[in-house]
């Protein structure tokens, strides 16, 4: 009994890496400032500041969208990028800004653009629920998801070939986009997506629970496998599509996370694991920031780079070490 | 529990038809039947997982019925502890914060099914005989009058059949739960259920396991090779031609006889050949054998 209560609070811990990274990420840059000025300097508020809380918010996001997909499809390897989510809202977006026909990046306010990202995750989210009532495999599944996400991509592909010059500047700009290219609107719509996406799932964290039994025994413990599927589908296809709007696609955050967390607290019950996905989700993407800006030097990696240098290992690692992946 | 006029089966496919069955309080029933005849599907329908193709069953009620099915549960990090707590979902709220009451209907139900010693394990360092005590635990804690349990004693050893059959009729007995169990196992079932539902065709015959035996619906159901299911003896061939006359009584005399008629002697009370027991010692045509094995290879010589 002991060693479960020591478990309920080792997410304390999570919580003070949390702030430690968020003050080291302020401290880093291509310009030293002193640490004694971290408050008062300008470039400090005006440019790292916004960068540290979308780290935190975005990986929160996509943390615990992937914690979500993995207890819904019981599937150690699901994740936002990889069943295609992250595509759709790039999809979204790119018909947004490319076929919008002079409705370029100024008319598109930061909710049109959360709004049309998470309609397209939920899109894709919602046909691979669908064919997973009868592809009952979750290989089959996750081969599935890379297709789907093969075939938006090249939609948006075509889109862009077709599309006039100054829209397809704004979409590249959009394509590019990182932790580094948000405003406080943004920050403000993506900080009430984040926190909206994580309460419903708290909300839902029962069904969450019972779900990782299998959908025959949530039903026969009083859960309704109808309902929390669809709470999980608004709540990961938000999470996801407000990251994807203003973040462009990150990698490997959502799958890895997850299995991360686990290997410090490992728990099934999601009453401990989403706060601590959430933390942790904040946690490795500003870790995987702080390492791209090449502390020391004034180059900087992008991003997604170094997410997938991270997540990758972690995900080989975990596969070999115990020949397959359970959730 | 009451199911009338039920026809189950998925589409077009009706396993059973037009079924009226009935589950008593205090009951243990054992649900036979040859492999593939529906009976994991009657149990889903029963528990409410599955739509009936038509009849009535009562509506899913998670604090009336609980079930252990077949489906396994894979989850690496799960304790046998949390897959109990399960099992207390029905009466949690959202936040699933545990009242003193269900902190002891779940030690209850540890108490009952003897797993305490296992309660902080991973649940995939289980045997499958413990993973099915958890299950049964989980069952429990669920606190209902109905258990429907498809299949639980699959893949155990003798001991581990046993100890789940007698715990189940103990509960039927002492709670008042009635329990309908899903198996294949004869022998046991025949032994410890009031009573049987029999899979015949598309129907279920109902009674007390021991009028089913005599009027041979086991027979016709399982269209037994070489079993002998009014003595529960497996026939053997007698392929020799001595007869033998057994004197002797006990456990040592029906274990002689077991190992005389499978070797393919006869033995009747006119044998030819006279075997007596003694204690300690089996004596045939005045030579003393201290094993069964040496009486056999020289009965083998006579």
């Amino acid at each position: 009994m002991n060693k479960g209560k020591n478990a309920d609070f080792k997410w304390l811990w999570l919580a003070v890496a949390l702030v430690a990274l968020f003050f080291l990420r302020l401290f880093f840059g291509s310009v030293h400032v002193p640490a004694a000025e971290i408050f008062s300097n300008e470039l400090v508020l005006k440019f790292r500041l916004p960068i540290a809380v979308t780290c935190v918010l975005a990986g929160s996001a996509l943390a615990v969208s992937g914690l979500l997909m993995q207890t819904l499809f019981r599937n150690a390897l699901a994740g936002p990028d990889v069943l295609g989510l992250t595509s759709g809202s790039s999809l979204m977006v790119a018909i947004l800004i490319l076929a919008g026909n002079g409705f370029s990046m100024t008319f598109a306010t930061p909710w049109t653009l959360a709004i049309a990202a998470s309609v397209g995750a939920a899109g894709v989210f919602l046909l691979i629920l669908l064919i997973s009532q009868y592809v009952n495999d979750n290989t089959s599944l996750l081969i599935i998801g890379l297709m789907i996400g093969a075939t938006t991509a090249s939609v948006v592909g075509v889109l862009q070939y077709v599309s006039r010059a100054e829209d397809l500047q704004a979409f590249m700009i959009w394509g590019l986009g990182s932790v580094g290219s948000t405003n406080w609107n943004e920050i403000i719509v993506l900080s009430v997506i984040a926190i909206a996406g994580t309460i419903l799932s708290l909300i839902n964290m029962k069904s969450l629970n019972a779900l990782l039994l299998g959908e025959n025994y949530a039903s026969t413990v009083g859960v309704s496998v109808k309902r929390s599927r669809l709470l999980i589908l608004t709540s990961a296809s938000i999470l996801v599509g407000g990251v994807t709007a203003f973040c462009g696609p990150i990698a490997f955050v959502g799958l890895a996370v997850p299995h991360l967390v686990r290997i410090i607290i490992p728990t099934t019950n999601h009453k401990v694991l989403l706060p601590s996905v959430f933390l942790g989700g904040g946690v490795l993407l500003l870790f995987c920031d702080i390492i791209a800006q090449l502390p020391g030097s004034t180059q900087v990696l992008p991003l997604n780079a170094v997410t997938s240098m991270v997540g990758a290992p972690v995900v080989i690692w975990l596969i070999i070490k115990n020949r397959k992946v359970n959730i | 529990m009451k199911a009338e006029r039920l026809t189950v089966g998925y589409g077009e496919l009706q396993l059973f038809k037009d079924l009226d069955l009935q589950l008593r309080s205090g009951e243990l029933v054992c649900f036979m039947g040859p492999n593939g005849c529906g009976k994991s599907t009657l149990i889903k329908t029963l528990a409410g997982l599955l739509p009936p193709l038509s009849g009535s069953i009562p509506k899913r009620d998670e604090k009336k019925v609980a079930v252990v099915l077949t489906d396994r549960i894979q989850s690496q990090h799960m304790t046998v502890n949390e897959l109990i707590v399960y099992g207390r979902y029905p009466y949690l709220g959202w936040d699933l914060k545990l009242s003193d009451l269900d902190r002891e209907i779940i030690d209850q139900s540890i108490e009952l099914v003897h797993i305490r010693n296992l309660i902080n394990k991973k649940i995939n360092e289980l045997s499958d005989g413990q993973m099915q005590m958890v299950m049964i635990a989980r069952a429990l804690a669920q606190d209902t009058p109905v258990l429907l349990l498809d299949e639980p004693t699959a893949h155990l050893d003798l001991n581990n059949r046993l100890e789940i059959m007698n715990l189940l009729r103990k509960l039927a007995r002492e709670k008042g739960k009635s329990i309908l169990l899903a198996t294949h196992e004869l022998d046991l079932a025949l032994q410890t259920a009031d009573s049987v539902w029999l899979a015949s065709g598309n129907t279920i015959k109902t009674g007390v396991p021991e009028d089913l035996v005599l009027d041979g619906s086991f027979d016709r159901v399982f269209q037994f090779k070489g079993y002998d299911l009014k003595t529960g003896r497996v026939q053997h061939e007698v392929y020799r031609k001595k007869t033998i006359k057994l004197i002797g009584n006990d456990a040592v005399y029906l274990w002689t006889k077991n190992a005389l008629e499978r070797n393919g002697f006869e033995v009747t009370t006119t044998g030819e050949l006279e075997v007596i027991i003694d204690t300690n010692e089996w004596r045939c045509n005045g030579k003393k054998f201290r094993q069964l094995e040496d009486l056999l290879l020289a009965l083998d010589q006579f």
